[in-house]
Formats: C-alpha cells, sequence, structure tokens
C-alpha cells in the first residue's frame, strides 16, 4: 500500500465510519421510539378492551340480577331463566357471554351449544393453556382476566382472546365474556411492519447518499493523484533533460579543451625533447634552447590547465572566500567588456556554507553574462550586505531593462530559464532571487536567510 | 658551509611531487640552504621553531591550514622570517590578498627555477618579489571600484572575541599571542571598519549577522 493510497484510505475510512455510526445512532433511536410507541399503544387497546368487557359484564350482571338475587342457592326455575337471558345477551358479532359451573360443567356457550352439560375443565387452548380452570379461578378470587386462545364465532379461526370472568357464588357458577384481540395485534403487527419498512427505507435513503460520496470522494482522489503525479513526471522529466544537456554541453567542452589544447601542447613538448635528446647525444649547441622551448610548451599546459580548472569551479571561493572571487569575476567582467563595476561587500569572510557561496557566486557570474549579452549597460554594481535575518546580494545596471513587455516595477521571481536555475539554486538553501526592471536598468537581488550561515567563532574562521 | 652565510629555506606544499622538485633544484644551489620541507601549514610552524628559517616559501591551497591563514601566523610566531608565497594562481585577488596578510612575495609554480632563486634571494634581503606575469596582474590597477577593505581571518578571529565582550587580554590568551599584537589587530580593525570604539565593534558584529543566537 503506498502512501497515497494510504491518504485515499484516510479520507474514505471516516467517512464511511461517520455516515455508519450516524445511521446506526438514529435508526437504533427512532426504532426504540417507534417500539415504546407501538407498545404505548397496544396497551392503551387492551386498557381499552378491559373496560370495554367490565362494562359488558356489568350489563349481564345487572340483566341477571333481577333473578339471581331473589334466587335460592338451589332455585332451578331461577337458574334456567338465568341461562336463557346470558344466551339472549350478546354485542356484536363476536361477542357472548358463557357460564360455567365450577365444577368445569359448561351452562352458557351460544356460540358452541354442543359444549352445554359437558364438563370442560380438562381444556386446554393451543399454547396447553387450562383456560377453564384458570377462568374459574379468576371467577373464586372476586373477579378478573386471562388470556387465552379460541375460535372467533366470526371467521372460525383461532383467536388471542381476553376474558373477564365473575363469580356466581351462591351458585357455585363462573360468569364470563370476552373480546378477541386480533384486531390489537393486527394492528401492531402492522405497526411493526411500518417501522422495519421505514429503518429498511432509511438504510437505503443513507446508502444512496454514502456510496456516491464515497465513490466521489475516491474518483476525486485518484484524478487528482494522476494529475500531480503527470505533472510531477513531466517537470521531473524536463528537469532531468536539462541537467543532461547540461551535462553533455559542459563535458563535450571540457573534452574539446583537453584535447584541442592541453593534449596538443603536450605532444609538441613531447617532439621538442625526442628533438633536445637526439641534439644532445650528438653534442648539438643549441640542445640546451630546445630543452627551454619544451618547459614553455609545459608551462604553456599549466596555464591551460588553470584556466580550464577556474571555469570549473573557482578555487578563489575557498582560499579567499566569496567577495575575493566576486571581485575576480567583477575584474574579469570589466576588462572584457568595458563595463565599470562598483564592488561594495563585508569585510568579513568564512561567513556562509561553502554551497551557498557557490551558489551566490554563480548568481552573480550569470548575472553578469545577462548583462554583458543583453542590458548594454555602461556601469555596473555588486553589493552584498549581511544583517542579523541573512545575506543579501542586489546586482544593478544603468541598462535597458527588459524592455517595455519584460518591465517590472517591483521585484518579482524571474521568468528566464537562466535565472530560474539561479533562483532553483537559491531556493535550496530557503532563499529567493527576484529581479526588479526597468528602461532605467535591472536590479536583480539574491536572498540567502541565516541559515546558511556558519556559527562564527575564532576557531571556525581560522579553519576555514 | 659556504661563504656568505646561505639562506636558510624552509619550502611547503602539500603535493610530494612539487615538494620534491623544488627542493632539489634549490640544493643544486650553493648559497641556498633548504633547511626543511613540510607537507603542511602546522608541521612548518612546528619545523620553523627548530629550524629558524630566513625565507618560507609555502603554496597557498593546502587542506587543514591554508598557506593564507599560515601566513599570519608565522608573522605572529616567527617575525623574523620573511613569506613568499608559491602559487599556481595568477589572480590579482590572490596577490593582493597575500601582501595584505603579510607575504613578501609571491611566485608562480610554473616561473624558471631562476626567477624562483631571485625571488628567494630578494626576499631574504629585505625586500619583495613578484613574479613578472604577477606584476602586471598587480599594476593593472583593477577597473573595479572597490569599496570595502577586508579583513584578515586574524583580525576577523579578534573582532568575533572582542565584540563577544572579551578583553584584550582574554583575546591574547585565547589566540596564543601577545597583548600588543592583539592591540595592533584592534586598531587596524578600527581602521578598516571606520568604526572608533569596542561598543561599535560589538554593535557592528550583532548587525552583520557575526554574533547573536537568534536567527
Amino acid at each position: 500500500m503506498t502512501l497515497r493510497h494510504q491518504i485515499l484510505a484516510l479520507a474514505v475510512l471516516p467517512l464511511v465510519i461517520a455516515i455508519l455510526a450516524i445511521t446506526g445512532l438514529v435508526t437504533s433511536q427512532s426504532t426504540d421510539l417507534a417500539r415504546s410507541g407501538i407498545a404505548t399503544f397496544e396497551q392503551n387497546m387492551l386498557k381499552a378492551k378491559e373496560i370495554e368487557l367490565l362494562n359488558y359484564t356489568n350489563l349481564a350482571l345487572s340483566a341477571i340480577a333481577g333473578v339471581y338475587d331473589k334466587a335460592g342457592p338451589d332455585d332451578a326455575a331461577a337458574k334456567r331463566d338465568v341461562i336463557a337471558i346470558l344466551n339472549s345477551l350478546s354485542y356484536g358479532p363476536d361477542g357472548y357471554f358463557f357460564a360455567y359451573e365450577y365444577d368445569g360443567t359448561n351452562l352458557v356457550l351460544p356460540p358452541l351449544p354442543s359444549f352445554v352439560g359437558g364438563n370442560w375443565l380438562d381444556l386446554t387452548d393451543s399454547d396447553g393453556d387450562f383456560l377453564i380452570v384458570n377462568l374459574i379461578a379468576r371467577a373464586r378470587e372476586g373477579g378478573g382476566l386471562h388470556r387465552y386462545k379460541w375460535p372467533k364465532p366470526s371467521t372460525g379461526q383461532i383467536a388471542d382472546k381476553l376474558s373477564y370472568a365473575v363469580g356466581l357464588d351462591k351458585w357455585g357458577w363462573m360468569l364470563g365474556t370476552g373480546v378477541y384481540l386480533d384486531d390489537v395485534i393486527g394492528q401492531t403487527a402492522a405497526a411493526n411492519a411500518d417501522l422495519k419498512a421505514s429503518i429498511d427505507r432509511t438504510f437505503v435513503l443513507v446508502a444512496m447518499i454514502t456510496v456516491p460520496a464515497v465513490i466521489g470522494v475516491f474518483l476525486t482522489g485518484i484524478l487528482l493523484n494522476l494529475r500531480e503525479r503527470r505533472l510531477a513526471d513531466s517537470k521531473l522529466k524536463e528537469l532531468t533533460q536539462r541537467i543532461i544537456d547540461t551535462q553533455e554541453e559542459e563535458r563535450s567542452r571540457i573534452a574539446r579543451e583537453l584535447h584541442d589544447g592541453i593534449s596538443q601542447i603536450l605532444v609538441g613538448v613531447r617532439y621538442l625533447l625526442d628533438l633536445a635528446k637526439r641534439k644532445a647525444r650528438d653534442g648539438a649547441p643549441d640542445a640546451l634552447a630546445t630543452i627551454e622551448r619544451g618547459a614553455d610548451g609545459i608551462n604553456g599546459a599549466i596555464k591551460e590547465v588553470r584556466r580550464i580548472s577556474h571555469d570549473l569551479r573557482p578555487g578563489m571561493l575557498d582560499d579567499l572566500g566569496l567577495t575575493a572571487a566576486l571581485e575576480a569575476l567583477a575584474n574579469n567582467f570589466s576588462e572584457r567588456t568595458g563595463i565599470k563595476v562598483v564592488l561594495k561587500s563585508v569585510a568579513f569572510r568564512n561567513l556562509m556554507l561553502p554551497e551557498a557561496k557557490t551558489a551566490l557566486y554563480r548568481v552573480a557570474q550569470e548575472a553578469f553574462t545577462n548583462i554583458e549579452r543583453h542590458a548594454n549597460a555602461t556601469e555596473v554594481s555588486l553589493l552584498i550586505t549581511s544583517a542579523r535575518s541573512g545575506l543579501q546580494m542586489l546586482v544593478s545596471d544603468n541598462g535597458c531593462g527588459f524592455g517595455d513587455a519584460g518591465a517590472m516595477e517591483e521585484f518579482r521571481p524571474p521568468r528566464g530559464l537562466g535565472l530560474r536555475n539561479m533562483q532553483e539554486r537559491m531556493a535550496h538553501f530557503g532563499g529567493q532571487l527576484e529581479v526588479r526592471s526597468s528602461p532605467d536598468g535591472t536590479t536583480l537581488r539574491a536572498r540567502l536567510p541565516k541559515s546558511v550561515y556558519l556559527t562564527q567563532t575564532p576557531q571556525a574562521v581560522e579553519h576555514q | 658551509m659556504s661563504q656568505p652565510r646561505a639562506i636558510k629555506v624552509l619550502v611547503v606544499d602539500d603535493h610530494p611531487l612539487v615538494l620534491e622538485g623544488i627542493r632539489a633544484v634549490l640544493e643544486t644551489y650553493d648559497h641556498i640552504e633548504v633547511v626543511g620541507a613540510a607537507s603542511s601549514a602546522r608541521a612548518a610552524l612546528t619545523l620553523a621553531g627548530r629550524t629558524a628559517p630566513d625565507v618560507v616559501m609555502m603554496d597557498i591551497n593546502m587542506p587543514d591550514l591554508n598557506g593564507l591563514d599560515a601566513v599570519e601566523l608565522f608573522r605572529e610566531q616567527h617575525p623574523a622570517t620573511r613569506l613568499l608565497m608559491l602559487s599556481m594562481h595568477d589572480s590579482r585577488e590572490y596577490i593582493s590578498t597575500s601582501v595584505m596578510y603579510g607575504a613578501s612575495g609571491y611566485v608562480l609554480k610554473d616561473v624558471s627555477t631562476s626567477e624562483i632563486v631571485a625571488a628567494i634571494e630578494a626576499v631574504a634581503a629585505g625586500g619583495t618579489y613578484f613574479s613578472a606575469g604577477v606584476s602586471d596582474a598587480l599594476l593593472q590597477r583593477g577597473t573595479t571600484q572597490k569599496e570595502y577593505r577586508p579583513l584578515t581571518t586574524r583580525e576577523q578571529a579578534v573582532l568575533l572575541l572582542l565584540a563577544n565582550g572579551k578583553s584584550n587580554k582574554d583575546v591574547a590568551r585565547t589566540l596564543d599571542i601577545s597583548a600588543r599584537t592583539v592591540e595592533t589587530h584592534r586598531k587596524n580593525i578600527k581602521k578598516k571598519l571606520g568604526i572608533a570604539t569596542t561598543a561599535g565593534l560589538t554593535r557592528y558584529a550583532i548587525e552583520n549577522g557575526l554574533i547573536g543566537q537568534e536567527n
């Protein structure tokens, strides 16, 4: 995994995690809310059903009160009357009353007349609940609710039923009525289904937002990456080519100078020495003069080497310091071109890293070359100042500037290739190179930060 | 030993071939005695203490301690010894800097042996000598108008110490020179920089970024 991929992953991962976390939180909270809503709704429904049941039961009790209250414990006629009343009472398609003796014998069950007279104490519902036993128990306790499964008359389907049972203790009877809860359950289930659907919808929505966002981030990242890499590649290629070109040019120049200059001189000297040897052997009187000429040739070669070596790197920079090297450069320049140079510099040396010194020297060299070629100037000033913040070199000429197209009132980064190279040299040390140009002349300003300064101690100064 | 007394010469060059060549050539002259050959300036300083040469003939470009800085040290430690620079460089800046540091002569390495001998003779006699090419360079006034007076390495070291609040005595002890020499340096520094007071020197050093920790 490359750094680029890591960065991309770092950008995408938190996004995904954040979206997932928010979705999860919102979902769980809304689910809780909906669940408690549904539970409340269910409870309210049940409460309403209970009240309804109580009302029905009271209705039935008051319907039979006239007979029951007056009857004795074994009044068969009264019992018949009460059974008749209960059989006739109904509400809605599924509302009816039932009655059992405490021993489980069925007395009233309008939807299932075949039950009447049978003992159903052992009857269980589909969940294994002894419903008759439980109902009788509620009745004996003074009345209570019991929930069980029972066929619904209108549909014939087994359904949840909530019944209220009261006791007619005088007769040992349990009287009850019940409502079916399938509607409540159905509504709750519907609400639950709604909830699930809404959660699903939320997830789909989140996915619809997240996926494009992640893909967007990803694609943007990749695109940026590609663009940047392509740019960097082409820049690098250009730079490499420039370095190679310069290097080749330099090499062929040095090769030419070595071959055409020094090599030829040395070959000449060799011939001269050969000649001198023969003359000496023959005792010719001018052998000495020939050797002298050979020595002259070697001196020529030495001078040539000195020139080439100086062109490659001015040793003066190391031996005498930047200021002296710049002075030599300025002298050379003014002798060659006739342009007057004023040099003002600091009195001390060994201030900077050798590399920074070289860079500054090359900048001055390039500036002189440019002035000679383009500026048409009569006077150049080279000013070096040192301050607490670093070193500054100003090269100003009174030439024609860059012309209208290049006029720059303020210092700006240069545009030409040569100066841009110099700018890169300065930038390498955290410095800057700027140019200001007007029809009255051009000023080049090179600045290096304090970081290129060497620590100044007497020892360090002496050891440079 | 020949009559009159031979000129005692110490040759210093970090190139063994050059050193040997010069030594061999000089030894063919009767009035010149090569009392030593050193391949570094520090070795030469030590050797000079033992051999008391009249003339030290020294290359400029040497590792460790370069020839110019060595000239200053020789002037301090062996004031009677005359210094003759022997160099590959014919630039005016080399020559003028050598003179500034206290050399009495400057010869190019590629001149004839007889010229080197002439230089040694002239310098030993208390004069100065600059080889033909060099004198041309010196005479040909620089077309560049130079508006600064460079300090020597020693002067720069003294400036740093003084700017750091050291007394003449401290400076003398640190650099292992006499207080008198320090005073001379101090005077020269003030003259070159155009500064009258020691406080001024300190301010100059701070303003030019020579001392002070802040970046």
